[in-house]
Parts: C-alpha cells; structure tokens; sequence
C-alpha cells in the first residue's frame, strides 16, 4: 500500500473529503479503513485484558469480533435509512464514510490503549471506568466524522438532515448492537462492567 | 416465548450456558471468515487502486 493511500484513508478517518476516485480506490477506502479499525481495536483489546496473557489475547480477538458484528448489524437499516432521506447519496456513500468513521473511532480507542493499560494495572478503582470511557470517547468521534463525511457527500442543494438522519439512526443501531455483542462476547475488560449482561441488566 | 434467555446470566463469551457458548463460537467462525474474505478484498482493491492512480497520471501527463 503507497503512502498516497494511507494518506487518503485516515484524510477519510479525520472526517475531511476525499476526492472521488474510481470504484478500485472506492474498495480500498472500505477495505483498509475496516482492516485498519480492527487492528486498532484489536491493539485496544490487548491493553483493555492486559492484566493477564490469556485474557489479553482474548480480549485482542474480541474487542474486533465486537466492532465489526456490531457494524454489519446497523448497516443495513442504515442504507435504507440513506435511500429515504435523500440527499442524493448511494449506500456506498454510506458505506465508505461509515468505514471511516469506524477507523476514525478506532484511532481514538488505540490512541487512549496505553492509558488504559496502565490504569488497569495500577487503579483498582478507575480502570473499568477508563476502558468504558474510552469506548464512549471513541463511539462520539466515530460519529463525528460519520456525520463530516456524510455531509460532504451530499448534494450542493440537498438538506443537511439527509447527512444527519441516517447517521444518527446508524450510530443509535450501532450502539444498540453493541451493547449485546459486548454481552456475547464478555468479559472484555479484565474485571466485571455494567455492560456484562446486555441490555436486560443495563436497563 | 423467550425462555431460552436468562437476563441474570454472565456473559456469554466467558461464563454462559452451552448453548450461549456455542453461539459464541458460531460467531466467532462468522468473524474469522469476514476477516480473510477482507483481506482478499483489500488486497484486490489495492491493486485495482494503484492502476487507477497510474491512470491518471498517466491522463494527467
């Protein structure tokens, strides 16, 4: 991959337009802003379970499994959501800026990990909340720049809520999804959360 | 209706019932298998990318 590439995909990851290219850097955009999200997030899962090996190399393959089951889940109701609104957009509009953000929240999750590690092991009070901070940090920025990269897709005369309704409705789904995969998938991090039981005991 | 489903129970991956844990598992195959049909992708679509930047510089030429 050229470093022209990289550039373009976190340019997309900070929320910034990317000019258009052909459906070849189309894919690449999708492909390496989801390969890259899950490799941040598998770095978080590591620093999230690192107060033991075993549940660190579980944590590095979940946190992942988490992120992008979560994603897949949301995403269809999302592309619906885009061909109602308007707008002009084309669900892979849809698709390539919901990658992004998912690597740009990912980005913020790798770039909090190492606070996150060493709070889990020198904290026993805030570490948990550390790692669930992190998480939040990283779902509002993700949506943050699903909303910039949304509206810079639309059309010159089209309503900003064509950016702002499907992409609060794929954050609201996506958060929701979450919330259960967590459940599926926990524990994540090295000690019990509210989020351990889904939405019947976070409720 | 939902009978199957304990809200008290722990979580699935780590402490669950069988069936949660086989769930897990199922899952988890679905997520291996995503990954390495997207890193084929990746790596088709990186290739079809660099001819298209040659393109056009080449158009630009």
């Amino acid at each position: 991959m050229s470093s022209i590439q990289v550039v373009r995909l976190l340019e997309a990851a900070f929320g910034r337009a990317v000019p258009e290219t052909g459906p070849g850097g189309r894919a690449h955009l999708v492909a390496g802003s989801l390969l890259g999200a899950l490799g941040l997030a598998a770095l978080w899962g590591l620093a999230a379970g690192s107060a033991s090996v075993a549940q660190a190399a579980s944590s590095g393959f979940k946190a992942p499994l988490v992120l992008l089951m979560s994603a897949l889940t949301a995403l269809p109701a999302g592309v619906l959501a885009v061909k109602l609104a308007g707008g002009g957009m084309r669900a892979r509009d849809l698709v390539a800026s919901f990658a992004s953000a998912l690597l740009g929240g990912a980005l913020v999750l790798a770039a909090l990990a190492p606070i996150v590690a060493i709070y889990f092991h020198t904290s026993a009070r805030y570490g948990i909340e550390l790692g669930i901070g992190s998480v939040l940090a990283a779902l509002s920025i993700g949506a943050l720049v699903l909303i910039r990269n949304l509206r810079a897709r639309l059309l010159p005369k089209a309503s900003t809520a064509a950016a702002w309704l499907p992409a609060a409705l794929l954050c609201a789904l996506f958060a929701v999804a979450l919330i259960q995969f967590i459940a599926l998938a926990s524990p994540i991090l090295s000690g019990p959360t509210g989020f351990d039981g889904g939405i019947d005991r976070l409720w | 209706m939902l009978e199957h489903l304990d809200p008290g129970a722990e979580g699935l991956g780590g402490h669950g019932l069988g069936h949660e844990h086989a769930l897990f598992a199922v899952v988890a195959l679905l997520f291996a298998a995503l990954v390495g049909g997207l890193i084929l992708w990746f790596r088709r679509a990186s290739r079809a990318a660099e001819i298209e930047e040659i393109d056009r510089l080449l158009d630009e030429d």
